[in-house]
């Protein structure tokens, strides 16, 4: 991982594939507007579809990123080791951080779609109680002083909080109806793709918000290092 | 247009006749949506990676210090 992060290869790529994802996804016209490739045109989505590529892959990145954490919780659970903790806790942050803007970016997408910010929908309820239960873990270390104990109490809970998360916003959401597409019966915008246009710059895309979202972190885990390494040689 | 019209034939979802603001709702075309999600997510990175520069000066001043 350490290695990883220092590497410049996927950052460059990052950027490249949010350009084309950006530029893209603004420029490419909505089907029926002049031949060649085009968006799917559906009835009040119009041209918002295009937040398939902005708004939803903020969500995917969050669950690598606490995919990330849970890893290292688990790892921090047979192996004390500050830098697993340090990975468990910084990329929880930066993963809360991205869950705030799927948040934002949702309730303004929502505005215009269904008319109001938010909606008692179980998939908006769910991915608020995903945040928080992620924001309780976040308090949850701060209350604890001592190290050890602080990482390993925050890891157990962190593998319950990731598989809690889960459940909430992906399995309980399908169970029941929803306004939220791909949940409660709704097709998701695959079903709309036809000719797969869609797909052409929605994979790009994800793959360079969750790229990005990983930059993002490993220079915040860097800098926490950094901060742990001074602590441990006392000053 | 016949996206608009489309609706109006299904007009089952609603209890009445559409208000003024849902059809305004229906009949724009978003794209103010899309450019709100983008600004969003940009000064959403923006803030943090102030908050990010913050703490690497923070770093830098505890190193510069020893």
């Amino acid at each position: 991982m350490e290695k990883f992060l220092k590497q410049t290869w996927w950052k460059i790529l990052a950027i490249a594939f949010l350009l084309y994802a950006i530029i893209g996804g603004l420029l490419v016209p909505l089907a029926g507007t002049g031949s060649g490739l085009a968006f799917p045109n559906m009835p009040i989505l119009n041209e918002s579809i295009r937040n398939l590529l902005y708004h939803v892959p903020m969500w995917f990145s969050m669950v690598v990123l606490l995919l990330i954490s849970f890893v290292y919780s688990l790892k921090y659970l047979s192996n004390s080791n500050p830098i697993f903790d340090n990975y468990a806790n910084t990329f929880a942050q930066v993963g809360v951080f991205f869950g705030a803007l799927g948040i934002f970016t949702g309730m303004l997408w929502a505005k215009s779609t269904w008319g109001a910010f938010w909606t008692n929908d179980p998939k908006l309820n769910g991915a608020a109680i995903g945040m928080l239960i992620y924001i309780a873990y976040l308090i949850l270390r701060s209350t604890i002083e001592d190290e050890v104990k602080r990482g390993k109490i925050a890891a157990s809970y962190n593998i319950f909080a990731f598989i809690m998360y889960l459940a909430f916003i992906f399995v309980i959401p399908r169970l029941t109806d929803s306004l939220h597409p791909g949940n409660g019966g709704n097709p998701a915008f695959s079903s709309y793709d036809l000719d797969n246009t869609l797909r052409l710059f929605f994979y790009p895309a994800t793959i360079a918000w969750i790229l990005l979202s990983l930059w993002i972190a490993g220079i915040l885990s860097r800098i926490n290092a950094l901060n742990i390494k001074l602590d441990e040689k006392g000053e | 247009m016949l996206a608009f019209s489309f609706i109006f034939s299904s007009l089952s979802s609603f209890a009445q006749e559409p208000s003024a603001y849902e059809i305004s709702l229906i009949k724009s075309n978003k794209m103010i949506a899309v450019i709100g999600v983008l600004v969003i997510i940009l000064i959403g990175i923006a803030l943090y990676l102030f908050s990010l520069e913050r703490k690497l000066k923070k770093l830098e001043e505890r190193i510069d210090s020893k």
